[in-house]
């Protein structure tokens, strides 16, 4: 009967000793804070056609010719820009969050681009659209001088209530079917409206850390616009205008939009 | 008899269970590390920090040749040009921890270089060069 008695003084000791240590477990970092610790997350966007980055103007760079294993087409690019909006994070749960009222201009010259503090965690993919929602759009308001949506070369006309061009893509391209190079024609992609308003996605696994910021790597492919596109037909490659955008042309193109944006890595 | 028995295997439980306890350290670099025998006063691009990308980034196959990942070449002939490319956002010298070079080299998700973190002094070296205007020294 003592025995049993002391074995059990011994086990309960035991016992409180182990429950001790296990208490005495360090907690993950990320959980010290009561609120949601945040980082910064940033897009780094290189502008491309197919391999090349395009880094001046006008410069000839060569693209694929869909078909061939060695052809190559030539295309030079005078202007490249996109809106971006609507962005969302996709975390490693398949929850989303949402980026409220990011829209970034993404220009030739410029990389980075704050998306903003976003929580911390692991995300899996960002889904995001090309161009702008219809309030957005024609939004009637004064824009202030820095707004992003105060860039005339993105407008159609004279105005931003007439709303805006979600790319801005022109150059000239090769147009010979046999790409040999002898006529530079021309090209200009100026695709608006609603009917253009395209979503993107992108996976990417990526780790937002407390207080430390985070680039999401992608490359923007502008010469997947001409996927499907006949080149040496004028009306085709050329879409400039409010009218221009809701043409079956322009929607052919649009619908290359999605797969102008892959991964860096 | 039987009633040790249970309570020794409840014990041997609870210890498995704490030897399954993990601390995350988190991935911070620590600034106040003492890195004074491995960082001069005065950062040299081509003393000190070229010699980290041709030992760990410029390496065949990654950020050298004719298509570098990322179009960042950071082979000597071309890595401050390449990292300086107005634009790029690779280097930040007003906020070195918001530069696209500082963040890869801490990041958890696509850490650079690829085969394994930099240490602490390392990239804090680098920090110390752009906090120093990243100069072509």
């Amino acid at each position: 009967m003592k025995n049993l008695f002391k074995e059990n003084i011994a086990f309960s000791v035991l016992t409180i000793c182990t429950v001790l240590y296990l208490s005495s477990c360090g907690k993950k970092s990320d959980d010290a804070s009561p609120s949601t610790p945040t980082g910064t997350l940033q897009f780094h966007l290189h502008t491309n056609v197919d391999t090349n980055e395009v880094g001046d103007f006008n410069t000839v760079y060569s693209i694929p010719v869909p078909g061939s294993a060695t052809a190559r087409r030539n295309i030079s690019v005078s202007a490249a820009e996109l809106y971006i909006s609507n962005i969302q994070l996709v975390r490693s749960d398949g929850s989303l969050y949402n980026v409220s009222n990011e829209i970034v201009l993404k220009v030739q010259p410029i990389e980075p681009y704050t998306i903003g503090n976003v929580p911390a965690g692991n995300y899996k993919s960002v889904r995001f659209y090309v161009g702008l929602d219809p309030t957005t759009d024609k939004r009637v308001l004064v824009l202030p001088a820095d707004s992003v949506l105060n860039h005339s070369e993105m407008w159609f006309g004279s105005a931003a209530t007439n709303g805006h061009l979600f790319i801005n893509f022109q150059g000239s391209i090769d147009t010979t079917t046999v790409a040999s190079g002898s006529s530079m024609t021309p090209f200009s992609f100026k695709l608006g409206t609603n009917k253009n308003y395209q979503p993107v996605i992108v996976t990417q696994s990526f780790t937002v850390s407390p207080n430390q910021t985070q680039f999401v790597h992608m490359i923007v492919d502008y010469s997947k616009l001409f996927t499907s596109v006949t080149l040496n037909n004028a009306n085709n490659i050329n879409i400039s205008s409010h009218t221009d955008s809701t043409s079956n042309n322009a929607i052919q193109i649009s619908n290359n939009i999605s797969s102008m944006f892959r991964n860096e890595y | 008899m039987k009633a040790s028995f249970v309570k020794y295997i409840f014990l041997v439980n609870i210890i498995i269970i704490s030897y399954s306890c993990v601390y995350h350290k988190g991935d911070q670099v620590n600034p106040e590390k003492d890195c004074a025998n491995s960082i001069p006063d005065t950062v040299s691009f081509s003393r000190n920090v070229l010699p980290v990308f041709n030992t760990y980034c410029s390496t065949s196959g990654c950020h050298s040749g004719s298509s570098p990942s990322g179009n960042l070449n950071l082979e000597s002939s071309q890595a401050y040009a390449q990292l300086m490319k107005r634009g790029s956002g690779y280097i930040d010298t007003s906020n070195p921890n918001n530069s696209v070079l500082y963040s890869s080299l801490i990041s958890q998700s696509n850490p650079m270089p690829l085969n394994g973190r930099l240490d602490d002094c390392t990239i804090n070296l680098i920090v110390k060069w752009m906090n120093q205007g990243a100069k072509n020294n």
